[in-house]
């Protein structure tokens, strides 16, 4: 049996990270070669030139939401580094200042995107190219290799043949139906989005009501503080539970996934900021650990108040909750306005 | 069919003719579709065998009672239509092809690969990042798996065997210290006694 010869290949830019490894493209004499890095086992997928049918890209808010979670960490960092006695505010600084470094990085990189490739028996996501501008690039350069094996195709032609794919003739053979793309089988449920509405609006009362503690403290504000915590989980809660297999469009179901991650976010610096609290207490002598009789819960209250990190996260967290409680109205009136909309279907 | 990447829903196959990206009716999410014409290609039928007409037509080996077309190009065998794979050209039988596959005589069917460089190289580096230690045994261990690893077929992609050199170098730093280690030790306990 003869031997077929080794194939050579050449990188295309891009590189996917997950978890376990790492995506990487490389060009073949007459396929696209995808390579799949897990542990210390490389995995290949072949697409010939001559069987890809669609590329297709999406636009998708990955790297906004990595920019703006990196700024915002980034600022707490360095408002670490600025309450920071000396030696630590080198530590914070610096881990600040890397994160501002990943965010130029991310800036550079460009607007984040999703790319799919087709043939005619499976549908493969790309992950190597996750910016939009290398994934164009990337596609303009395969796009002589498709060509030169399947031949280019004008607007006028393709809808000819779209419509002589769609409208089948005795004469035409027809490919059988094929699946939809990754994971699907479960029918999707019509929601309104009424618990996304009520999450913005619930976000946008939690901006106003955060920073009044700031400025004047109050028992009876500290319970409401309280009471639209539970509220603000109750309705994410809801919100995410509504969303799960509906037929809500992406950018709300981001929205409702960001809140989330941003309260996250929010209670874990609570914890650091309780603990730096204590840790204070125990150094002014405010709370000794040897003495029968607790602090005043109003006392300790006073002195979270007047942290200057507790303020600086709760201005952020207003800004925040404001800007997400408006994109989530926004979000959700125009879905309202779109839902109006046929649905586009194919003739059967 | 077309269907969007967000929402799954379906995409007329006339929208990608327009200019611009496509907007999915459903999500709203922008859509840059690059189509190729094998999206309008149907799907190639397979090739049914033939039965056999008379005595003097000669027979499939695994389909007695189906027409022989062509002999397998590694074993001779003769196989019918339903039997014959077409690889670029030549025709195998699938036990050959299997064969080969398992030999790696076509890389291009090929579809996994330990990469043993890359093996070699985490038991040299990784020790070092937990305590030194470890390398008394792992060092030897690592220029064992760089060793083999130069001689066993790499990545498919990229055939350096850089990174087994660059273990081998480590490990044989590591082992290096250790004797050094090891000789003060031995030095320093013979100037005690």
């Amino acid at each position: 049996m003869t031997a077929a010869g080794a194939v050579e290949y050449r990188r295309l830019p891009g590189r996917g990270r997950t978890p376990l490894g790492s995506d990487s493209l490389w060009v073949g004499e007459d396929h696209l070669l995808l390579v799949e890095l897990r542990g210390f086992t490389e995995t290949y997928r072949r697409f010939y030139f001559r069987d890809v049918q669609v590329i297709i890209l999406r636009r998708t808010d990955r790297a906004g939401t990595a920019g703006i979670l990196l700024g915002l960490l980034g600022l707490v960092f360095l408002g670490f580094a600025t309450g920071a006695g000396p030696g630590w505010n080198v530590v914070w600084g610096s881990v600040s200042g890397l994160l501002f470094l990943a965010l130029v990085v991310n800036v550079a990189l460009g607007p984040s995107c999703s790319c799919v490739l087709r043939t005619a028996l499976q549908t493969v996501r790309l992950r190597s190219l996750g910016r939009l501008r290398r994934a164009r690039r990337v596609i303009e350069r395969l796009r002589p290799h498709i060509e030169l094996e399947q031949g280019s195709l004008t607007p006028d032609e393709m809808l000819v043949r779209a419509r002589a794919t769609v409208e089948p003739s005795a004469a035409v053979p027809t490919a059988p139906p094929r699946q939809p793309i990754v994971g699907g089988g479960r029918a999707t449920r019509h929601d309104t989005g009424r618990a996304h509405e009520l999450l913005a609006y619930v976000l946008l009362f939690s901006a106003v009501v955060v920073v009044v503690p700031v400025l004047h403290f109050h028992v009876l504000l500290s319970v409401a503080l309280s009471i639209v915590f539970l509220a603000r989980m109750a309705c994410l809660v809801a919100a995410l539970a509504r969303q799960h297999h509906s037929d809500l469009p992406a950018p709300i179901k981001t929205f409702a996934w960001t809140a989330f991650g941003f309260e996250v976010v929010i209670m874990a610096l609570g914890i650091v900021t309780g603990a730096v609290t204590v840790f204070k207490m125990l150094d002014s002598g405010a709370l000794t650990p040897s003495s029968s009789t607790p602090p005043a819960p109003l006392a300790i209250m006073e002195l979270v108040r007047t942290n200057p990190l507790y303020r600086a996260s709760a201005f952020l967290s207003s800004l925040i909750w404001l800007t997400l409680g408006v994109r989530g109205l926004l979000l959700h009136r125009r879905l309202a306005s779109t839902r109006g909309d046929t649905w586009q279907t194919l003739p059967t | 069919m077309l269907s969007c990447t967000a929402c799954r829903a379906s995409l007329s196959l006339e929208a990608p003719a327009g200019p611009g990206s496509v907007r999915c009716p459903r999500c709203r999410a922008a859509l840059e579709i690059s189509v190729f014409p094998a999206l309008y290609r149907p799907l190639a039928a397979g090739r049914p065998g033939e039965a056999l007409h008379t005595d003097q037509e000669s027979a499939c080996f695994y389909h007695p009672n189906k027409r022989a077309t062509v002999p397998c190009e590694s074993c001779g065998r003769f196989l019918c239509a339903l039997c014959d794979l077409d690889f670029n050209g030549t025709h195998y039988c699938a036990p050959c092809l299997e064969a080969a596959r398992g030999r790696g005589t076509f890389p291009r069917l090929e579809n996994q690969r330990t990469c043993h460089d890359r093996i070699a190289m985490a038991v040299a580096l990784y020790p070092l990042l937990l305590l030194f230690y470890p390398t008394l045994v792992t060092a030897p261990v690592a220029v064992f798996l760089s060793a083999r690893a130069l001689r066993t077929p790499g990545s498919l992609v990229h055939g350096s065997k850089i990174r087994c050199v660059l273990a081998m170098l480590i490990a044989t730093v590591e082992i290096v210290v250790w004797v050094l280690i090891l000789n003060l030790v031995v030095t320093q306990m013979r100037t005690g006694k």
